[in-house]
């Protein structure tokens, strides 16, 4: 899945970038980012991000919860939806057939992770698509 | 070709006049100065462009057809499409999940005269918000490495955004006055979508501030004048630049490449336009430019339904 990327961490995050010759080349520069990041340290859980699920999500044969439009709703409406979580740790949420990023499932609920532009786009697409 | 329109929306007279008062100076470039002024008054029609990043185009047009979405084939690109009844595409599955971008046709199109190829080397010097470095890392298939660059702090946040939503993975992101971007290395293709006096994004429905003041161009165009010698000082040889404003002005445009040209040992290359493009003003108000600038193209809002627009390529000598 990785191959032709590397691998970089720091700063309590993970990323790759496309490896290439010219990546060298540049090393002089003050680099802000580099590539995109794949996961960060959150406690003492390793936390994919919103994109890593997107990119590489749809590859995950555990810990997926499948959401129908009302629990996408109220998912991020109320932020939490009261469904225990036998395995607690972070999911992968799915909408439609879609990885669209993280959920934390804890023993009594699943708890949004979805950052805060894509919840209320999400919203809106909700609302949108219901007319 | 193929153009949708946005029905023209009532506008005051005084909008329309304060419009007039304010584009007056260009009557004499635009060409069908009045059918200009009726484009202003009504909303450019809004484009997508499909991420390949993240899918394939045929599925997501069938899909978004089948959805009852209206896509109208732009004609010189397959990826890009008019979007005339789509009020908000940013709430949309597809755009959510980085399968489309939202893009000005005339901004995609910067990115695709420059061309970058897989493997290659390519530095966007003015790079926020992101629209033409994530279509060049489309056009690179994610290979080669993209260094985008950009100083505003404030844009640098949505420029990071857009690179992940996109899953552009060949990009690393440098914070740099572009004029003083350092000049170790050298690249196979360089985008400069200069700061510019954003004329071309006007439309009568926003009330959007015009104000001309001399002293405001002269600023302006030194520092288009700085970032042009320095964007191209960064190019390789072999490479090849495209220089873009959102502006009809030609001091911002044709002034500028000028300046380059006589100050670098640079040419200007033909541009494969869409139907519709106006060529560059060799003259204008006593200023004599490069007759090269010919080979420039510049988009009116009423011959291609976009933001207004102008653009070279230009290589070594």
């Amino acid at each position: 899945m990785f191959d032709g990327y590397r691998w970089w961490g720091g700063q309590r995050a993970y990323g790759i970038i496309h490896d290439s010759d010219p990546l060298d080349g540049v090393a002089h520069l003050k680099v802000r980012t580099v590539g995109i990041i794949m996961a960060r340290d959150v406690s003492q859980y390793l936390k994919p991000t919103t994109q890593a699920v997107n990119m590489v999500g749809h590859l995950a044969q555990r810990n997926i919860f499948e959401l129908d439009r009302g629990a996408l709703q109220s998912l991020l409406e109320d932020g939490d939806l009261p469904v225990p979580s036998p395995d607690p740790g972070y999911v992968i949420l799915k909408y439609g057939g879609h990885a669209l990023g993280c959920g934390l499932g804890l023993p009594d609920r699943l708890v949004n992770q979805l950052p805060r532009w894509m919840k209320s786009q999400l919203l809106g697409f909700l609302r949108l698509s219901s007319c | 070709m193929t153009r949708s329109q946005s029905p023209a929306r009532a506008v005051s007279e005084e909008e329309y006049n304060r419009f007039d008062d304010y584009f007056q100076r260009y009557a004499d470039i635009i060409p069908d100065y009045d059918g200009f002024l009726d484009a202003l008054s009504r909303r450019h029609v809004r484009a997508i462009r499909i991420n390949t990043l993240k899918t394939k185009v045929d599925p997501l047009v069938r899909k978004m057809t089948g959805d009852g979405v209206t896509l109208v084939p732009f004609p010189t690109d397959p990826c890009l499409f008019l979007i005339p009844d789509l009020d908000q595409p940013g709430n949309t599955l597809e755009y959510i999940l980085g399968h489309i971008h939202v893009q000005a046709i005339s901004s995609a199109l910067a990115a695709s005269t420059l061309a970058p190829r897989p493997g290659q080397t390519a530095l966007d010097l003015c790079a926020a918000p992101g629209g033409k470095t994530t279509y060049m890392a489309q056009l690179m298939e994610n290979r080669g490495l993209i260094v985008a660059n950009d100083f505003s702090r404030g844009r640098i946040s949505a420029l990071t955004a857009n690179i992940s939503r996109l899953g552009a993975t060949n990009v690393v992101i440098t914070m740099y006055p572009g004029q003083d971007f350092p000049l170790r290395s050298r690249f196979d293709r360089v985008l400069l979508d200069v700061p510019c006096s954003g004329e071309g994004r006007h439309r009568m429905e926003q009330r959007a501030r015009l104000n001309f003041s001399q002293g405001g161009e002269e600023r302006l165009t030194d520092l288009q004048k700085r970032l042009i010698l320095r964007g191209f000082d960064l190019l390789d040889p072999d490479g090849v630049m495209v220089y873009s404003t959102c502006a009809y002005n030609p001091a911002e445009n044709e002034g500028t490449l000028t300046w380059l040209l006589e100050n670098r040992p640079a040419r200007l290359l033909p541009i494969q336009s869409p139907p519709g493009a106006e060529p560059g003003i060799p003259f204008w108000k006593g200023k004599r430019y490069d007759p090269q600038v010919e080979r420039c193209v510049r988009f009116y809002p009423h011959r291609i339904d976009t933001v207004g627009f102008f653009m070279a390529k230009v290589a070594y000598a």
